[in-house]
Protein backbone atom coordinates (compact mmCIF):
# COMPACT_ATOMS: atom_id res chain seq x y z
CA UNK A 1 0.00 0.00 0.00
CA UNK A 2 1.24 3.45 -0.85
CA UNK A 3 0.19 6.50 1.16
CA UNK A 4 0.72 10.07 0.07
CA UNK A 5 0.28 12.97 2.46
CA UNK A 6 -0.27 16.03 0.30
CA UNK A 7 -0.42 19.44 1.99
CA UNK A 8 -1.02 22.99 0.80
CA UNK A 9 1.79 24.23 3.07
CA UNK A 10 5.32 22.83 3.51
CA UNK A 11 5.49 19.98 6.00
CA UNK A 12 8.27 18.56 8.14
CA UNK A 13 6.90 15.04 8.34
CA UNK A 14 3.74 12.96 8.46
CA UNK A 15 3.09 10.22 11.00
CA UNK A 16 0.45 7.59 10.29
CA UNK A 17 -1.04 4.39 11.62
CA UNK A 18 -2.22 2.27 8.72
CA UNK A 19 -3.99 -0.98 8.13
CA UNK A 20 -4.79 -3.16 5.16
CA UNK A 21 -7.85 -5.41 5.12
CA UNK A 22 -7.71 -8.41 2.81
CA UNK A 23 -10.53 -10.70 1.72
CA UNK A 24 -9.30 -13.98 0.24
CA UNK A 25 -11.39 -17.14 -0.12
CA UNK A 26 -13.97 -15.60 2.21
CA UNK A 27 -11.45 -15.05 5.02
CA UNK A 28 -11.11 -11.46 6.18
CA UNK A 29 -7.67 -10.68 7.52
CA UNK A 30 -6.25 -7.45 8.79
CA UNK A 31 -2.67 -6.24 8.77
CA UNK A 32 -1.90 -3.35 11.10
CA UNK A 33 1.29 -1.36 10.89
CA UNK A 34 3.15 0.31 13.69
CA UNK A 35 3.21 4.09 13.59
CA UNK A 36 5.30 5.13 10.60
CA UNK A 37 6.92 8.52 10.13
CA UNK A 38 8.00 9.90 6.77
CA UNK A 39 9.75 13.20 6.13
CA UNK A 40 8.70 15.56 3.36
CA UNK A 41 10.24 14.87 -0.05
CA UNK A 42 13.23 17.27 -0.39
CA UNK A 43 12.20 18.28 -3.92
CA UNK A 44 8.56 18.75 -2.93
CA UNK A 45 8.15 19.74 0.74
CA UNK A 46 4.36 19.67 0.43
CA UNK A 47 4.39 15.90 0.08
CA UNK A 48 5.42 12.87 2.17
CA UNK A 49 5.17 9.36 0.75
CA UNK A 50 4.97 5.95 2.41
CA UNK A 51 5.81 3.08 0.07
CA UNK A 52 6.91 0.28 2.34
CA UNK A 53 3.60 -1.02 3.66
CA UNK A 54 2.87 -4.56 2.53
CA UNK A 55 1.20 -7.74 3.72
CA UNK A 56 1.80 -11.36 2.76
CA UNK A 57 -0.48 -13.09 0.25
CA UNK A 58 -0.77 -16.59 -1.20
CA UNK A 59 0.95 -16.93 -4.57
CA UNK A 60 -1.46 -17.45 -7.44
CA UNK A 61 -4.55 -16.37 -5.50
CA UNK A 62 -6.56 -13.25 -6.15
CA UNK A 63 -7.55 -11.27 -3.10
CA UNK A 64 -9.23 -7.92 -2.59
CA UNK A 65 -7.69 -5.21 -0.46
CA UNK A 66 -8.76 -2.00 1.18
CA UNK A 67 -6.41 0.34 3.02
CA UNK A 68 -6.98 2.95 5.70
CA UNK A 69 -4.63 5.32 7.50
CA UNK A 70 -4.86 8.12 10.00
CA UNK A 71 -2.32 10.28 11.77
CA UNK A 72 -0.84 13.75 11.95
CA UNK A 73 1.07 16.05 9.69
CA UNK A 74 3.63 18.37 11.26
CA UNK A 75 3.88 21.56 9.21
CA UNK A 76 6.96 23.76 8.99
CA UNK A 77 4.89 26.56 10.54
CA UNK A 78 4.69 24.46 13.73
CA UNK A 79 1.06 23.48 13.29
CA UNK A 80 0.08 19.84 13.78
CA UNK A 81 -2.99 18.74 11.83
CA UNK A 82 -4.87 15.43 11.83
CA UNK A 83 -4.99 13.54 8.54
CA UNK A 84 -6.82 10.42 7.46
CA UNK A 85 -7.70 8.58 4.30
CA UNK A 86 -8.90 5.31 2.86
CA UNK A 87 -9.00 3.59 -0.48
CA UNK A 88 -12.66 3.96 -1.34
CA UNK A 89 -13.33 0.39 -2.44
CA UNK A 90 -11.82 -3.07 -2.38
CA UNK A 91 -9.13 -3.55 -5.02
CA UNK A 92 -8.71 -7.04 -6.48
CA UNK A 93 -5.02 -7.93 -6.83
CA UNK A 94 -3.39 -11.19 -7.94
CA UNK A 95 -0.64 -12.41 -5.64
CA UNK A 96 2.47 -12.76 -7.80
CA UNK A 97 6.15 -11.95 -7.91
CA UNK A 98 6.89 -8.92 -10.04
CA UNK A 99 9.95 -6.83 -10.76
CA UNK A 100 10.33 -3.33 -12.12
CA UNK B 1 11.51 -31.66 16.52
CA UNK B 2 7.74 -32.12 16.80
CA UNK B 3 5.37 -30.98 14.07
CA UNK B 4 4.15 -28.12 16.26
CA UNK B 5 7.75 -26.98 16.85
CA UNK B 6 8.22 -26.92 13.07
CA UNK B 7 5.17 -24.68 12.75
CA UNK B 8 6.77 -22.27 15.20
CA UNK B 9 9.35 -21.57 12.49
CA UNK B 10 6.97 -21.07 9.53
CA UNK B 11 5.56 -17.63 10.37
CA UNK B 12 3.42 -16.07 7.67
CA UNK B 13 3.88 -19.16 5.48
CA UNK B 14 1.24 -20.92 7.59
CA UNK B 15 -2.02 -21.17 5.65
CA UNK B 16 -5.25 -19.90 7.20
CA UNK B 17 -6.72 -23.40 7.29
CA UNK B 18 -3.63 -24.64 9.17
CA UNK B 19 -3.96 -21.90 11.77
CA UNK B 20 -7.30 -23.19 13.03
CA UNK B 21 -5.71 -26.63 13.48
CA UNK B 22 -2.93 -25.01 15.50
CA UNK B 23 -5.59 -23.21 17.57
CA UNK B 24 -7.40 -26.49 18.29
CA UNK B 25 -4.08 -28.18 19.07
CA UNK B 26 -3.13 -25.46 21.54
CA UNK B 27 -6.54 -25.70 23.24
CA UNK B 28 -5.95 -29.41 23.83
CA UNK B 29 -2.22 -29.50 24.55
CA UNK B 30 -2.07 -26.35 26.69
CA UNK B 31 -5.40 -26.77 28.53
CA UNK B 32 -3.83 -26.96 31.99
CA UNK B 33 -1.44 -24.04 31.44
CA UNK B 34 -4.16 -21.86 29.94
CA UNK B 35 -6.45 -22.53 32.90
CA UNK B 36 -3.68 -21.65 35.37
CA UNK B 37 -2.85 -18.53 33.33
CA UNK B 38 -6.52 -17.52 33.23
CA UNK B 39 -6.77 -17.67 37.03
CA UNK B 40 -3.52 -15.70 37.36
CA UNK B 41 -4.69 -13.08 34.86
CA UNK B 42 -8.05 -12.70 36.61
CA UNK B 43 -6.26 -12.16 39.92
CA UNK B 44 -3.45 -9.90 38.74
CA UNK B 45 -5.16 -8.22 35.74
CA UNK B 46 -2.03 -8.52 33.61
CA UNK B 47 0.09 -11.34 32.27
CA UNK B 48 3.03 -11.69 29.89
CA UNK B 49 3.67 -14.87 27.93
CA UNK B 50 6.13 -15.84 25.19
CA UNK B 51 5.54 -17.99 22.11
CA UNK B 52 7.87 -18.57 19.16
CA UNK B 53 9.72 -15.25 18.74
CA UNK B 54 6.93 -13.12 20.17
CA UNK B 55 5.79 -11.70 23.48
CA UNK B 56 2.13 -11.27 24.42
CA UNK B 57 1.00 -8.74 26.96
CA UNK B 58 -2.50 -9.51 28.30
CA UNK B 59 -4.49 -6.94 30.19
CA UNK B 60 -7.90 -7.00 31.88
CA UNK B 61 -9.71 -3.69 32.20
CA UNK B 62 -13.29 -3.55 33.46
CA UNK B 63 -14.75 -6.79 32.07
CA UNK B 64 -12.60 -6.89 28.94
CA UNK B 65 -9.40 -8.72 28.14
CA UNK B 66 -7.09 -7.48 25.41
CA UNK B 67 -3.63 -8.29 24.19
CA UNK B 68 -0.76 -6.43 22.61
CA UNK B 69 2.09 -8.31 20.92
CA UNK B 70 5.69 -7.54 20.10
CA UNK B 71 8.68 -9.35 18.72
CA UNK B 72 10.99 -10.51 21.54
CA UNK B 73 13.63 -7.81 22.02
CA UNK B 74 11.57 -5.14 20.28
CA UNK B 75 11.03 -1.93 22.22
CA UNK B 76 7.49 -1.09 21.18
CA UNK B 77 4.33 -3.13 21.53
CA UNK B 78 1.78 -3.06 18.71
CA UNK B 79 -1.63 -1.60 19.43
CA UNK B 80 -4.37 -3.77 20.95
CA UNK B 81 -5.01 -6.56 18.49
CA UNK B 82 -8.04 -8.24 20.02
CA UNK B 83 -10.47 -7.52 22.81
CA UNK B 84 -13.05 -9.83 24.38
CA UNK B 85 -15.83 -9.18 26.89
CA UNK B 86 -15.45 -11.77 29.64
CA UNK B 87 -18.87 -11.43 31.21
CA UNK B 88 -19.45 -11.78 34.94
CA UNK B 89 -19.32 -15.46 35.87
CA UNK B 90 -15.90 -16.80 36.85
CA UNK B 91 -16.15 -20.19 35.12
CA UNK B 92 -17.29 -18.51 31.92
CA UNK B 93 -14.48 -15.99 32.22
CA UNK B 94 -11.92 -18.79 32.49
CA UNK B 95 -13.28 -20.66 29.49
CA UNK B 96 -13.31 -17.46 27.41
CA UNK B 97 -9.76 -16.63 28.49
CA UNK B 98 -8.54 -20.12 27.55
CA UNK B 99 -9.81 -19.62 23.99
CA UNK B 100 -8.46 -16.08 23.90
CA UNK B 101 -4.98 -17.33 24.87
CA UNK B 102 -4.98 -19.96 22.12
CA UNK B 103 -6.09 -17.37 19.54
CA UNK B 104 -3.45 -14.88 20.67
CA UNK B 105 -0.70 -17.51 20.50
CA UNK B 106 -1.70 -18.51 16.96
CA UNK B 107 -1.74 -14.85 15.92
CA UNK B 108 1.69 -14.23 17.44
CA UNK B 109 3.49 -17.39 16.32
CA UNK B 110 2.45 -16.70 12.73
CA UNK B 111 3.81 -13.15 12.89
CA UNK B 112 7.00 -13.74 14.89
CA UNK B 113 8.43 -17.16 13.95
CA UNK B 114 11.50 -18.68 15.57
CA UNK B 115 14.60 -18.03 13.50
CA UNK B 116 13.21 -14.99 11.72
CA UNK B 117 15.80 -12.53 10.54
CA UNK B 118 16.06 -10.01 13.36
CA UNK B 119 17.87 -7.52 11.12
CA UNK B 120 14.76 -7.07 8.97
CA UNK B 121 12.51 -4.19 9.92
CA UNK B 122 9.14 -5.19 11.33
CA UNK B 123 6.29 -5.06 8.88
CA UNK B 124 3.25 -4.72 11.08
CA UNK B 125 1.06 -7.47 12.45
CA UNK B 126 -1.42 -9.60 10.53
CA UNK B 127 -4.41 -11.42 11.97
CA UNK B 128 -7.80 -12.80 10.97
CA UNK B 129 -10.62 -10.34 11.51
CA UNK B 130 -12.90 -13.03 12.99
CA UNK B 131 -11.20 -15.09 15.70
CA UNK B 132 -11.71 -18.84 15.86
CA UNK B 133 -13.65 -18.57 19.13
CA UNK B 134 -16.28 -16.47 17.35
CA UNK B 135 -18.91 -18.34 15.31
CA UNK B 136 -18.69 -15.50 12.80
CA UNK B 137 -15.38 -17.05 11.74
CA UNK B 138 -17.25 -20.04 10.32
CA UNK B 139 -19.95 -17.94 8.64
CA UNK B 140 -17.39 -15.41 7.31
CA UNK B 141 -19.20 -12.64 9.18
CA UNK B 142 -22.72 -13.67 8.19
CA UNK B 143 -23.92 -14.27 11.76
CA UNK B 144 -23.53 -16.73 14.61
CA UNK B 145 -26.44 -19.02 13.72
CA UNK B 146 -25.07 -19.67 10.22
CA UNK B 147 -21.64 -19.98 11.85
CA UNK B 148 -22.90 -22.69 14.18
CA UNK B 149 -24.27 -24.73 11.25
CA UNK B 150 -21.02 -24.29 9.30
CA UNK B 151 -18.96 -25.30 12.33
CA UNK B 152 -21.02 -28.47 12.78
CA UNK B 153 -20.51 -29.26 9.10
CA UNK B 154 -16.73 -28.73 9.22
CA UNK B 155 -14.63 -31.67 8.11
CA UNK B 156 -12.25 -33.78 10.16
CA UNK B 157 -9.09 -31.94 11.01
CA UNK B 158 -6.24 -34.00 9.57
CA UNK B 159 -3.52 -31.60 10.66
CA UNK B 160 -4.81 -31.64 14.23
CA UNK B 161 -4.50 -35.44 14.27
CA UNK B 162 -0.90 -35.16 13.01
CA UNK B 163 -0.06 -32.46 15.56
CA UNK B 164 -1.43 -34.54 18.41
CA UNK B 165 0.38 -37.66 17.19
CA UNK B 166 3.80 -36.03 16.75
Amino acid sequence: MDITSNCTQPQVFTEVTAQIEQVADGDVSVHVFQVARQGAIPSDPLVAEFKNLWMPCRKGKIATFIGTAHGYVHLKSGKVLPVSGASKKYHPEPCRITAD
Amino acid sequence: MSLFEQYLTYGNHIYQEEKISLYRYLLISQAKRYKDDAIQLLNEKKLIRLIANGEINYLIKSRKVSYTPRKIGSLAFNDNIRELDLGVFKRRKISKLVRFFAQAEVDVLSNYPIGSDTSLPENGFGYLAYPYYDLNYYSRGKGKIIGLFKMLQSKDDELLKKLLAS
